[in-house]
């Protein structure tokens, strides 16, 4: 099972890139917030969709880029807070059922290196 | 008529290949239009095969869809034969998902409706728009049973990816396995019942 790496960060940084045909299925995450604060988190898809039509009244639906352009427009899939001081590592059975459409990116609410995010993910 | 049917059993089960195969042989429709004269109401040898896989995926707001043209027109998905002695026999799978597919021949006319007049998919019904739909239950990657024939010259056939409603957005994933057939008319011998394949407005009775 693939893992990706990375620290706490304001502007969000890519976890996985987005894979064409697949979607990324989230297996586990840990996090060790070893900094002076608590931290929360927001784990972001990042995705464009497709233009389409609305099937009420067929009309355009123009492709819409979220989180593609900047991590911060992504559609949160997860949101956790990680007290100064602690380790949390969620297994399966917490976060089995989020998938990502696109890529994942983690947006922290302070920026250190002190805190560091490390997610367990499937492509599928 | 009720039918209450006990439970089937089996013996000496022949498998039987999924796909065609050199030396299987094909009887086309008779019912096909004067543009395909070379295939229409003859029977063929398949020569040679071979399959390719060739992925799809598209990403859909809720409540929207988008139609996959499957011919070779400029800008569509470019999944037909381009020479009269090709056809391409097309195994659509679908990746788990909150969507379906609505199949269309030509545009706008659906390929499946019942009797009652109003019985025809219709987007902007809240219960019209599943009538006919195919799931991705219905032909799943691990074993797909939605199949289209596609030969050179035919009309396009159009297929309605639709996200359903639930979701936000849905990644619709469509893998499309082609068994491409080199076919050539002949004769087929007298044991050999070639496979029949028709025309697809004849299933729009």
């Amino acid at each position: 099972m693939p893992s990706a790496r990375q620290t706490a960060n304001t502007s969000g940084l890519v976890l996985v890139n987005p894979h064409k045909h697949k979607i990324v299925a989230l297996e586990g995450l840990k996090v060790n917030n070893q900094s002076n604060n608590d931290i929360l988190l927001k784990f972001v898809d990042q995705y464009t969709s497709d233009a389409s039509k609305t099937m009420a009244a067929d009309a355009v639906q123009a492709a819409e880029a979220l989180g593609t352009g900047h991590p911060l427009s992504g559609k949160v899939r997860l949101e956790m807070s990680v007290p100064t001081g602690e380790f949390q590592s969620l297994g399966k059975d917490d976060v089995g059922g989020i998938r990502f459409l696109g890529g994942c990116a983690v947006i922290a609410d302070a920026q250190t290196s002190d805190c560091v995010v490390v997610a367990q993910y499937r492509l599928e | 008529m009720l039918e209450l049917r006990p439970v089937e059993t089996f013996a000496g089960v022949t498998p039987r290949p999924k796909v065609l195969l050199p030396d299987f042989w094909i009887k086309v429709s008779d019912s096909f239009p004067d543009a395909l004269d070379h295939v229409r109401g003859k029977s063929m040898k398949v020569l040679k095969t071979n399959q390719i896989v060739w992925p799809v995926t598209k990403i859909i707001k809720e409540g929207c869809y988008v139609d996959l043209n499957l011919s070779n027109d400029n800008g569509q998905e470019l999944l037909y034969p381009n020479d009269p002695s090709n056809m391409y026999e097309v195994l659509i799978a679908l990746h788990p998902g909150n969507y379906y597919l609505l199949p269309y021949f030509p545009a706008g006319q659906p390929i499946w409706r019942l009797d009652e007049p109003t019985m025809t998919p219709t987007m902007n019904s809240a219960t019209l728009k599943y009538l006919g739909a195919i799931r991705p239950s219905d032909s799943p990657v691990e074993n797909p049973v939605f199949k289209l024939y596609l030969f050179y010259k035919l009309k396009p056939v159009i297929l309605r990816v639709v996200a359903d409603d639930g979701v936000a957005y849905e990644k619709c994933r469509i893998e499309f396995q082609i068994n491409r057939c080199k076919i050539a008319q002949d004769t087929p011998p007298a044991n050999v019942t070639p496979k029949y394949i028709p025309y697809l407005d004849e299933l729009k009775w």
